[in-house]
């Protein structure tokens, strides 16, 4: 067998290394948007680059790991390798040095990213250009947009499901609530991804920026129907929307029909 | 995996406890305690045992894991075969008719039911005809105006056909909370409330028909796209137009079938025999049932056209009139179920067509023996909440208050038949339509002078 | 390997366990069988000797007149709970009690219907078919005044509200059409059915779940249910060909078991068979055995 178990481990890193290099172009096939879904928001290249910094750094520490284990296995093989063991009782310098490395790494990240948690968690957008009610529920996403008079709990409330509609390049604030059990809201293409609770309503904010219909998915297993809960995005110009909204409310004010 | 020795040395140690019983105690901490001795007091590496790999070890324990994994998916399968998916006997249907002619339908006549069915709806995987490839090209409910297309589409396992359809439909969205029977009783029904509806009976709650007619096509599709809020049934609505419209069919047939099969035991328990002649199950009992989706379109209920208002007073005006008819007697008398205050606590104690005959105390037992679920009282809907199940267009509250729901126990208002006469008139009810859309938004404490006479008194 | 044996062994138990599928209810298809019918039914020759069976000639008409006693102690009067609008239907606080068992004088039994079952057109009379009348049918104080009607399809029901309080009637019939509507006081609505009942059909109210009749759709006028005084008369039968009577009642359902002219019958699924003669006016004196309404 020889280096056969060295070997076989050092493929780990290789093959990383070589995923890596594909998915860095993720345009290019085998693995066509594979890698991300396309991105239509404003803010998502930060959440996008704070993946991928993240990716970075722990990508070159799992190489580097993978390839430190290969190498000592190749060069301590006990087929060739007949010095005696040593032992020692630790190296506090080395201790030290491999606490505070990461320590600093984790700081730097927790810190690096605050802005991006605030924008997306804490500073709402003042002046939303539309404001929807998001009401989660098994296993359908019940849509209440706020009518003509432009607020919520009013008779002209309109009602709709699964099926968002939005206006691009505006500030969206959602208002996500659930009926029954947890669910998530999730908006692969909008780099949005907010669990409901039952009994919270949690605010959750976007700018859309291109026109097209997207997923809209529950990322929290619900219950044994989690799969059909699907919804869609529709992201639209602000006259289409309007048009939408328009036709929405006259059908739902239906009086005779013929 | 302490199991797992490769060394000769674990070998001899491992054949010395089970042999020796030098040994004894937890397998996984001997394991480990064994390595950790012969590596830390063998020191000269010439006293260490040699490693290697045993091969004919590994090889050994590959086969055998591999049998047992084999052994076990085997087992797994054979668990887990599910049987054909099959239509069941309506059980509630024949206790009830045997408890009603106090005469037993015999095993052999259970059979015979079951056969007719069987040549009439095919199965759930071939609803329309099953012997297809025996050569029996003309299909009885295509002849009947069944689109067997969607049918097929809508039946068997799921799957997709060459042109990329999801075919099996029906499996893959409703038979969870329907049963594959329709019956209202599929593995998640016990768990929701209000329960799933059960298809058999033919009666459906959402409609905009006549309080006996079947709910039109629309009304089917309409149901499948929007779902009832306030249950557990959910939208469709992303569901290509292909796919509702094989649902709706599959329902229709099912629902034919459902009726279809009660009026066989009906007929098995009034006569003594099953009806086998084709003119009394095709002329008498399969086309009127199928003629009766067909003219639903019909028996479509269409509103007067609500006056318009000039003016927000108006409106109001038009509230307090169906405020005051709300609760009055004489006029739409809601508040006797709905309650005083609209929410759906006046009448408590009653149930639908679908529990009431389960809640017979004599029978109960009888049927929950036979996966009957437990009765559940019918609720008044509360009418602050703003959910309205089949639908918050003003031509559905019309519709409800005009017809009553089938099945459950809202009666249709009575209509004027004179200017003085008692009842309300067409737009009366647009008056009470105002109203109730207005409920949700009013506040719960009225002055007093808006309040029912004698309120205060009763509560 | 003994202790992964057995782990293995037990889980694909519990796989066995846990898979199992709650048997459906047993009814053995006969494939062939229906095979055979499917391709019957596809004839296209379905209904082809429909209604040409070499039906018995009529010679005449005749007339059932009869009485109806109970044999025996009626059963104790079941009280009913009555909860709401209790100055209406309780009129000073008096107790309630369920119309199932109604005994008059002389032990005469009201509500048990008798109608002849399954006649073909051609052995209706003219007079006992096609009335398009008007059928009264009233509640006072919470309570149906005609507590089982009979009628024929064509005729209309025409339900009142002689109380000063709401009533719905809902009416569940399997194949007459269901109905359920306010009747306001003082306001009346007319239930037309559309096809006849082969059973009584149970009417109720809603808003005040105890009141309880029954409705009886015929094909013609071949029925009635028997009086206060226990008398009930079926005019213008055919005579000359057998006839069907059903005998029915609120609490036994298929009356199981009735003393007909003195003889003790028992019937199944409460028919009797009979032959009329032209012209001939049958009395029969019925005679409803206590125990069967226990």
């Amino acid at each position: 067998m020889g280096k056969f178990w060295s070997l076989l481990f050092f493929l780990v890193p290789i093959l990383g290394t070589g995923l890596f290099l594909i998915a860095a172009n993720d345009r290019a096939a085998p693995l066509v948007n594979h890698w991300f879904p396309k991105d239509v928001s404003q803010y998502g290249y930060v959440i996008d680059n704070l993946f991928m910094l993240i990716l970075w750094l722990t990508g070159i520490v799992f190489i580097a790991t993978e390839v430190c284990l290969a190498y000592f296995m190749w060069r301590y093989d006990r087929t060739s390798n007949h010095d005696p063991v040593k032992y020692t009782h630790g190296s506090h310098s080395l201790e030290v040095v491999w606490t505070i490395i990461p320590a600093a790494t984790l700081l730097f990240i927790a810190i690096y990213q605050m802005n991006a948690w605030a924008d997306t968690k804490i500073n709402r957008p003042l002046n939303p250009g539309e404001e929807i009610e998001v009401n989660a529920r098994q296993f359908e996403w019940r849509l209440r947009y706020r009518g003509p008079d432009g607020r919520f709990n009013t008779a002209d409330d309109l009602y709709t499901v699964n099926d968002l509609h939005v206006p691009e390049n505006e500030d969206i604030l959602i208002r996500l609530k659930s009926e029954d059990v947890l669910h998530s809201f999730f908006l692969p293409n909008l780099r949005v991804k907010q669990d409901a609770v039952p009994g919270m309503m949690i605010p959750v904010w976007f700018k859309p920026t291109e026109i097209g219909a997207y997923d809209l998915v529950c990322a929290e297993l619900c219950g044994w129907g989690h799969y059909k809960m699907r919804g869609r995005i529709i992201i639209q110009s602000r006259s289409d929307y309007d048009a939408w909204l328009a036709n929405l409310e006259k059908e739902q004010n239906v009086y005779t029909e013929q | 995996m302490s199991n797992w020795c490769l060394t000769s040395h674990c070998r001899r140690r491992r054949y010395d406890r089970r042999f020796g019983g030098e040994l004894a105690g937890n397998d996984l901490l001997m394991g480990s305690k064994f390595f950790v001795k012969k590596f830390t007091v063998h020191d000269d590496p010439r006293d260490r045992p040699k490693l290697m790999v045993d091969n004919s070890m590994l090889r050994n324990w590959i086969d055998r894991s591999l049998a047992l994994l084999l052994a076990v998916v085997g087992l797994a399968c054979w668990g887990c075969h599910a049987p054909q998916p099959e239509f069941h006997l309506n059980e509630i249907e024949i206790i009830e008719q045997q408890a009603a002619v106090s005469e037993e339908i015999t095993p052999e006549q259970r059979d015979q039911i079951a056969t007719v069915l069987y040549a009439m709806f095919g199965t759930p995987d071939a609803p329309d005809n099953p012997w297809e490839r025996e050569g029996a090209h003309v299909s009885l409910l295509a002849e009947q105006g069944f689109n067997v297309d969607l049918l097929r589409m809508a039946a068997g396992p799921v799957g997709s056909d060459e042109q990329g359809n999801t075919t099996g439909l029906y499996r893959l969205h409703c038979s969870h909370c329907h049963g594959i029977t329709g019956d209202g009783r599929g593995p998640t029904a016990a768990f929701l409330n209000p329960y799933p509806r059960d298809y058999r009976q033919g009666v459906f709650k959402a409609k905009s028909t006549e309080l006996a007619a079947k709910p039109t096509h629309a009304d089917l599709k309409r149901t499948l796209v929007e779902g009832f809020p306030g249950t557990a049934m959910p939208s469709f609505k992303l569901l290509k137009d292909i796919e509702l419209e094989a649902l709706v069919e599959y329902v229709k047939y099912l629902t034919v079938r459902g009726e279809t099969e009660i009026e066989l035991i009906f007929l098995t328990s009034d006569e003594g025999e099953v009806p086998t002649d084709p003119a009394v199950l095709v002329d008498e009992i399969l086309k009127p049932r199928v003629e009766a989706w067909k003219i639903a379109e019909e028996k479509v209920v269409h509103p007067v056209t609500p006056q318009s208002f000039a003016s927000e007073a108006e409106k109001l005006a038009s509230i307090e009139r169906g405020r005051t008819l709300f609760y009055a007697d004489t006029g739409g008398n809601c508040a006797s179920c709905h309650g005083n205050l609209a929410l759906g606590d006046g009448q408590l104690n009653l149930y639908d067509m679908w529990n009431e005959p389960i809640a017979n105390p004599e029978l109960e037992a009888a049927f929950l023996a036979v996966g009957a679920l437990p009765p559940r009282y019918l609720k008044p809907r509360n009418l602050r909440q703003g959910v309205y199940r089949f639908g918050r267009r003003p031509i559905d509250i019309y519709r409800r208050i005009y017809v009553g729901i089938a099945g459950a126990q809202m009666p249709a208002a009575t209509l004027k038949t004179s200017d003085e006469g008692p009842g309300v008139s067409e737009q009366d009810i647009w008056d009470i339509v105002n109203y109730v859309q207005s409920l949700p938004y009013e506040p719960l404490s009225l002055p007093p002078e808006l309040e029912r006479a004698g309120l205060r008194e009763r509560l | 390997m003994k202790s992964i044996t057995s782990i293995f062994l037990c889980l694909s138990l519990l796989l066995l366990v846990g898979c199992e599928h709650r048997g459906g209810s047993a009814a053995d298809v006969d494939a062939t069988e229906a095979r055979q019918l499917y391709l019957t039914l596809l004839s296209g020759e379905a209904g082809a000797d429909a209604g040409s069976g070499a039906a018995q000639q009529r010679s005449g008409w005749a007339t059932i007149r009869g009485t109806v006693r109970l044999d025996g102690d009626p059963p104790p009067p079941k009280q009913l709970t009555v909860n709401r609008d209790t100055e209406v239907c309780a009129p000073g606080g008096a107790a309630v009690y369920s119309q199932d068992v109604v005994v008059g004088s002389a032990d005469a039994l009201a509500n048990l219907v008798v109608y002849a079952r399954d006649l073909s057109n051609d052995n209706v009379h003219p007079d006992a078919q096609g009335d398009a009348s008007e059928v009264i049918f009233d509640q006072r104080e919470c309570i149906f005044l005609s507590h089982v009607q009979v009628m024929q399809k064509t005729q209309k029901l025409k339900i009142l509200n002689s109380d000063p309080v709401g009533h719905n009637t809902n009416i569940a019939a399997s194949k007459a059409g269901t109905f359920n509507q306010n009747i306001s006081p003082g306001g009346s609505a007319i239930y037309q059915p559309v096809a006849s009942e082969s059973q009584p059909a149970g009417v109720s109210c809603s808003i005040h779940p105890w009141m309880r009749a029954y409705v009886l759709p015929l094909d013609n006028a071949y029925g009635a249910a028997s009086e206060q005084d226990g008398t009930f008369e079926i005019a213008n039968l055919p005579a000359g060909i057998e006839i069907e009577l059903q005998f029915w009642h609120e609490v036994t359902g298929n009356v199981p078991e009735l003393v007909i002219n003195g003889k003790s019958e028992k019937l199944n699924r409460g028919r009797y068979k009979l032959t009329l003669q032209p012209d001939e006016q049958l009395v029969l004196d019925l005679a409803l055995p206590a125990a069967t309404l226990r």
